[in-house]
């Protein structure tokens, strides 16, 4: 075992650390969160142009081939910058499902649009009654002559706003299909709309949507992919309390109350210790559940779902506490903190929550 | 000791149930389910309905206004308002500085500002916290300075809950910086809203709601007898104000009002049979309503047989502020990804809204984000913490 970060491991950590430091001022933050799709195209674009959209589309597919520790690092940074564009859900979740479809050549115009920029691809599993189970759903799939039409709601689509294509899965003779639907398919009604986190999500309502067929048993390979982008969940999260963390104790320095710096009651210093012992232990759950990640789907899921338990209370713990230990100024829309924590409740309740992932742990754990 | 509610404590609930039948406007009564931030034409109008009924401060004496009920027949009241969704009244009139006024007001106070607080003609805020005041109040140092026949009164306040509603401030001041606010160096003055002096700039709070202000005060000019009671006994008004806050934040008739409603949630989420999901929720429900039965046990002994001790009171707003950020928790929990949803407060009355939610949905998650400042505000539950150790223990 070496925890260290190869070289190419550091280049690229130092390339999206200067990214962050660069682009993500709270105050621009807040600007391209309030834009129309809630991230700056342009970023998007300079994605693209350092490699980050092709990280993790195989190289034989034209990618760069990368893992998913390497996406890791980029998601940790995101998360301390705010950043809010749509990295997790288009380059690693659908280019990764688009990398294993069943004919994953004929998706290469659309991989090599999502690795240039041009294309920005959405999964849509959750449904009204679904509660992240991504075989719960009642969404249908019919053959026709030209390929397939779906009909059905998807609910909650993340980063949907923006998307031209959404992958959705639906009902097709017994087992679970993934398919590709055009925004703009006739029959397709697309609610956008703004989540907690200032993102943008959607409904989608189908009604005989023309799809094209993607993966036709896509059980197995969708809960490996929302498992390993709900890693990147970790990781984001992580770099949501390191950030919340740096800030609070920067404040306790400079605050004043009772004629002495904050700094100086032990009951806030202690606190922000417990938040260090929290972070850590959340950043020694993430690099467990990246080991796991190609081991046996068993032993991957209860390794991703106990990492997800693990950020998802230290997360509203660090960043909760964070928002506690400014005071009033906490609860200051203008102040980032409030921020950070409201990205952590959404991470907590994307593509699965604190009880659903404790349940599948339960499930895979114990007789 | 008697353990038991009286039979005529029971009959009176349901008279009050019954007379509150049919009382709260069906749009009100939703919104004061849905809304963080009440509106101000909802405190008006319900505190006007309350008014013509002689209820709108039933805690106060008779003499005042109120309507004589004892302690427990209040409490029970309150259940039935809450039960019934009323808004909860504004709380700086008819909570903080009307029972000042009464209590320590000088006559002719009494007689021009008390009706109006009744009524609900004018609404009050509350001018305690500035930008370098917050948990050390004592530090404040807005001055009211006098002049003549005036006071003229020069500072910021923060944080102040419906300053833009309000009409008049009462407002915690220095009226001699010689000396400290504990020996008498602090005063409480009222003054208008309108003056050109006050300027209200809105702060937003991260649920996107506008409740809260930053207040301005530039040479406010007010007559010398708009202090409150007495000059320099600004502190001691200050421990009698936060004293009451404490113990009437607990808010037990709202957060029973909320557990039935986390049942209801729970129904229509999860159905009637049994599953993993269901249970967990039924657990952490039943937990909550333990807690809850703590609590209200604790408020009871308070108001009925007041120990005055400030421990319990600072207790009491632990347990409480801190029930009611883990009840809207498993509520947004309960609703699954539409958790994530941001419903705006103006959007609720659409009924096309994202994510096809249930009548219960929209404003959980607003105010489950708002609700993180119970444990800041009426004093950090940090500063509750140090008082106990102190009061109890001396330490
Ligand atoms: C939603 C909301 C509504 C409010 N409404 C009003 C209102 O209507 N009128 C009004 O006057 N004020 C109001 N307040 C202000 C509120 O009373 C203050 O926010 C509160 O007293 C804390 O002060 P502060 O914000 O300056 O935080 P600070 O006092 O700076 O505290 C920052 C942190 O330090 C901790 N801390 C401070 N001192 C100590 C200590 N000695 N030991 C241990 N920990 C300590 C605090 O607990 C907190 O965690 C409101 C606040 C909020 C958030």
């Amino acid at each position: 075992m070496d925890f260290r970060l190869s070289d190419e491991q550091t280049m690229l950590k130092e390339s999206v650390d200067r990214f962050v430091a660069q682009k993500s001022g709270f105050e621009q933050v807040r600007a391209a969160a309030a834009g129309p799709e809630g991230f700056a195209r342009a970023d998007w674009q300079t994605f693209a142009e350092l490699g980050w959209l092709m990280l993790m589309i195989p190289e034989d597919l034209g990618g760069l081939g990368g893992v998913t520790a390497d996406a890791a690092l980029l998601a940790e940074s995101f998360g301390r910058g705010l950043v809010g564009a749509p990295f997790v859900s288009t380059a690693v979740l659908c280019a990764g499902l688009l990398a294993r479809a069943d004919r994953p050549r004929d998706q290469q115009p659309l991989l090599d649009a999502i690795g240039g920029g041009e294309a920005i691809v959405a999964l849509a599993t959750e449904e009204s009654s679904s509660r992240y189970g991504l075989d719960a759903i009642a969404a249908q799939a019919k053959p026709v002559d030209s390929g397939f039409t779906l009909s059905g709601e998807k609910i909650v689509v993340p980063d949907g706003a923006a998307a031209g294509h959404f992958l959705v899965s639906a009902k097709l003779a017994g087992t679970i299909g993934l398919f590709l639907v055009a925004a703009d398919a006739p029959g397709l009604t697309v609610r956008r709309y703004r989540t907690v986190d200032n993102r943008r999500a959607a409904d989608l309502l189908m009604a005989d949507t023309p799809a094209s067929l993607m993966i036709a048993d896509a059980l197995a390979p969708l809960e490996r992919a929302v498992d390993e982008a709900a890693l990147l969940l970790v990781a984001e999260a992580l770099g949501c309390m390191d950030a919340a963390m740096s800030i609070t104790a920067e404040y306790l320095k400079t605050r004043e109350q009772f004629g002495r710096t904050l700094s100086k009651f032990q009951v806030l210093t202690h606190r922000v210790a417990d938040m260090f012992v929290r972070a850590e232990t959340t950043r020694s759950m993430l690099l467990r559940g990246l080991s796991a990640l190609d081991a046996g789907p068993e032993i991957r899921a209860a390794a991703v779902s106990a990492a997800m338990v693990t950020a998802i209370d230290a997360g509203e713990f660090v960043c909760g506490q964070a928002i506690q230990l400014h005071g009033g100024i906490g609860m200051a829309e203008e102040n980032a903190v409030g921020h950070y924590y409201k990205r952590i409740r959404a991470i907590g309740r994307t593509w699965g929550d604190r009880a659903s992932h404790a349940r599948r742990h339960v499930d895979l754990t114990q007789a | 000791m008697d353990l038991t509610f009286a039979k005529e404590d029971e009959d009176f609930r349901l008279e009050i149930r019954e007379a509150l039948r049919g009382l709260v406007p069906p749009d009100m009564a939703r919104r004061t389910r849905q809304r963080v931030h009440p509106t101000k034409a909802d405190l008006k109008l319900w505190n006007r309905i309350l008014y013509d009924r002689g209820w709108s401060v039933a805690h106060w004496p008779k003499e005042y206004g109120g309507t004589g009920w004892s302690p427990l027949q209040v409490h029970i009241f309150e259940e039935e308002l809450a039960a019934a969704d009323a808004p909860f009244l504004t709380y700086f009139g008819p909570r903080l500085v009307g029972p000042l006024l009464y209590t320590f007001g000088r006559e002719e106070q009494k007689r021009d500002l008390i009706p109006d607080i009744l009524t609900g003609e004018t609404l009050w805020c509350q001018g305690f916290s500035e930008p370098s005041s917050g948990s050390d109040l004592a530090s404040a140092r807005t001055s009211a300075v006098r002049d003549g026949a005036s006071y003229v009164i020069n500072g910021q306040k923060i944080w102040t809950t419906e300053a833009h509603y309000a009409d008049r401030m009462f407002c915690l001041v220095r009226t001699d910086p010689s000396v400290p606010a504990q020996k008498g160096g602090f005063s409480f003055v009222m003054l208008p809203m309108t003056d050109p002096g006050v300027r209200v700039r809105p702060i937003v709070t991260l649920d996107e709601g506008h409740s809260v202000n930053e207040v301005f005060l530039e040479n406010v000019r007010i007559p010398a007898s708009d202090i409150i009671g007495e000059e320099g006994r600004g502190w001691d008004y200050t421990k009698f104000m936060l004293a009451n806050e404490r113990i009437t934040n607990a808010h037990v008739p709202r957060a029973k009002r909320d557990l039935v409603l986390l049942k209801e949630i729970a129904a229509s989420e999860y159905g009637a049979s049994p599953s993993a999901a269901r249970d967990e929720a039924r657990r952490r429900i039943a937990q909550l309503e333990m807690d809850l039965d703590g609590l209200e046990w604790s408020v009871l002994r308070e108001i009925i047989n007041g120990s005055k001790n400030p421990a319990i009171a600072s207790g009491l707003k632990i347990v409480a502020s801190e029930l009611q950020q883990r009840m809207t928790d498993l509520a947004v929990d309960m609703i699954g990804a539409r958790g994530r949803i941001f419903y705006g407060e103006d959007d609720f009355e659409r009924n096309d809204l994202p994510g096809n939610p249930g009548e219960y949905a929209p404003g959980l998650a607003a105010r489950q984000l708002f609700l993180r400042a119970t444990t800041i505000y009426a004093g950090s539950n940090e500063i509750q913490r140090g008082i106990i150790a102190k009061q109890q223990f001396g330490l």
